[in-house]
């Protein structure tokens, strides 16, 4: 598990370097933007990474609360940190971007504000965790909230987009985007992804020590 | 015994508590009043500006009062050690989930009106000829509240930190039902059939089923000890 | 600021965030390596 971490944690490494080359040079500059639209290379991969780890959550929620196995805890712990940080990113280089597209830093748009809401449901989840001391309790209190707030995050996207919108259509949608910013963008998403995989490892590993220490001191 | 037999009981022993002591309803009573006082100073005095926030304050007012409401439901079977012997009920514990679910929703809904009412007389809304547009949008909006709401009350019910943590886990979740209620409301308000924003009705339906069901289906795993 | 400003602010904060988890990352889990090694160790002495 930990030489998979380190291969995976180079390959990472080198796929953000050519991913950070190619939307930062080879990319040709966006033909309404300009150039301001290359942080889209990191902004929508890093929100696709982001849901990507909310199922996981999901999934692992609810394998915990049906098996119990405190292998499955660990994974739904470790994915949200991990998406916390990556929903954190999204947010941060969307307002940046937002800024010279819109005018101002932050905006009640709907897919910023549904982003905005996702993040606090992680957050909050994360802090639950934190002040529930039983392991097994945390992470049952834990599963039935990442349930709760996958579903809620459908709605609330629902919502704020008649609520109103300002946001361009989604970049991965149909004809959105032009072949040439295409293949910069799958680079980088599969670079954010290697990452997000050897982060997951890395985090669940930590949960495993954590949890080897504390039966090391009651045990012992 | 099925687990509509258990959801029975809890309504009768918390209805019964209620009318013996009238704690719940009082106390939810004198607090929304406090809210509609301070939101009518803090938005100012023309009737334009009270028109136009009056949906929004409407349901700020339920979500505030509600919160309380929630966090009350279980911390009252704490106070007395009732949730061991609750957990240790026969049965299917997602009775327990939809007895404490209507108990919620009907103390909900009266002071819910109760603040309609007040919002009629403290900011001059006729609502006499609108009640009957905005009760659909209370009957659905609290469901959604509740169901969730009644859930986290459990799981927060158990923490040091309670008080903290059921806004923490619970607000960023009623964003669509904020959202979808202060809009229906407002055409309620306006004397606009609901139906001109479909759209809206059938996202709070919606969510009302999707997470009265998973209510029912985790509330277990939460009582498990 | 011109695009370029914003492009390298984007650029820096998620090199930070994603720097700095990693980091985060390590740090706790040599101190939880170090704390497991420790725990292990003194129930070695505990035992005659």
């Amino acid at each position: 598990m930990d030489r998979l971490a380190r291969i995976l944690g180079v390959g990472a490494g080198v796929l953000l370097a050519i991913g950070l080359w190619m939307g930062l040079v080879q990319a040709p500059p966006d033909a309404v933007q300009g150039d301001v639209q290359r942080i889209m290379y990191i902004h929508v991969p890093s929100i696709l990474t982001a849901y990507l780890a909310f199922t996981v959550v999901l999934v692992a929620s609810i394998a915990y609360l049906l098996r119990g196995s405190r292998g499955w805890d660990r994974l739904a712990h470790a994915s949200a940190e991990v998406g916390v940080v990556f929903t954190g990113i999204t947010l941060a280089t969307g307002s940046i971007w937002g800024k010279p597209t819109w005018g101002v830093w932050w905006t009640w748009d709907a897919r910023l504000t549904g982003t905005a809401v996702l993040f606090l449901i992680y957050v909050g989840y994360l802090m639950l965790r934190s002040v529930v001391d039983d392991r097994d309790r945390a992470g049952r209190y834990a599963a039935v909230v990442g349930i709760l707030g996958f579903f809620d995050i459908i709605f609330t996207h629902m919502a704020v987009k008649w609520f109103r919108t300002l946001h361009q259509a989604s970049t991965l949608e149909k004809g959105a985007i032009d072949p040439a910013l295409y293949l910069p963008l799958m680079v980088n998403l599969g670079a954010f992804v290697t990452l997000y995989i050897y982060f997951l490892l890395r985090r669940v590993r930590l949960g495993t020590l954590e949890e080897a220490v504390e039966a090391e001191v009651l045990g012992g | 015994m099925s687990f509509l037999a258990l959801t029975g009981q809890i309504l009768r022993k918390d209805f019964r508590i209620e009318v013996r002591s009238r704690e719940g309803v009082n106390t939810l009573l004198f607090f929304s009043t406090l809210l509609v006082f301070l939101f009518r100073f803090a938005i100012g005095s023309t009737e334009t500006q009270v028109r136009e926030a009056a949906p929004g304050l409407l349901w700020l007012a339920f979500i505030l009062t509600g919160l309380w409401g929630m966090a009350r439901t279980f911390q009252v079977e704490r106070e007395n050690d009732c949730l061991e012997f609750l957990r240790l009920a026969p049965g299917d514990l997602g009775g327990l989930y939809l007895g404490k679910l209507i108990v919620g929703c009907c103390l909900m809904w009266a002071t819910e009106l109760a603040i309609l009412a007040m919002f009629g007389l403290f900011f001059h809304l006729d609502m006499w000829p609108v009640i009957g547009s905005l009760i659909p949008v209370l009957i659905l909006g609290t469901v959604g509240f509740v169901a969730i709401g009644t859930l986290f009350a459990a799981i927060t019910a158990n923490l040091k930190a309670r008080e903290v943590m059921l806004p923490l886990l619970l607000f960023p979740l009623m964003v669509p039902i904020l959202l979808a209620a202060s809009r229906l409301t407002d055409l309620g308000l306006a004397g606009d059939s609901l139906w001109a924003e479909a759209h809206w009705l059938r996202l709070l339906i919606g969510f009302d089923v999707v997470f009265v069901v998973l209510g029912y289906l985790t509330f277990p795993f939460v009582m498990e000890d | 600021m011109g695009p370029w400003g914003y492009i390298g602010l984007a650029y820096g904060i998620a090199a930070v965030a994603l720097g700095g988890y990693r980091c985060s990352l390590g740090v706790r889990l040599r101190r939880w390596r170090a704390r497991l090694d420790r725990a292990a160790a003194g129930r070695a002495e505990d035992v005659p």
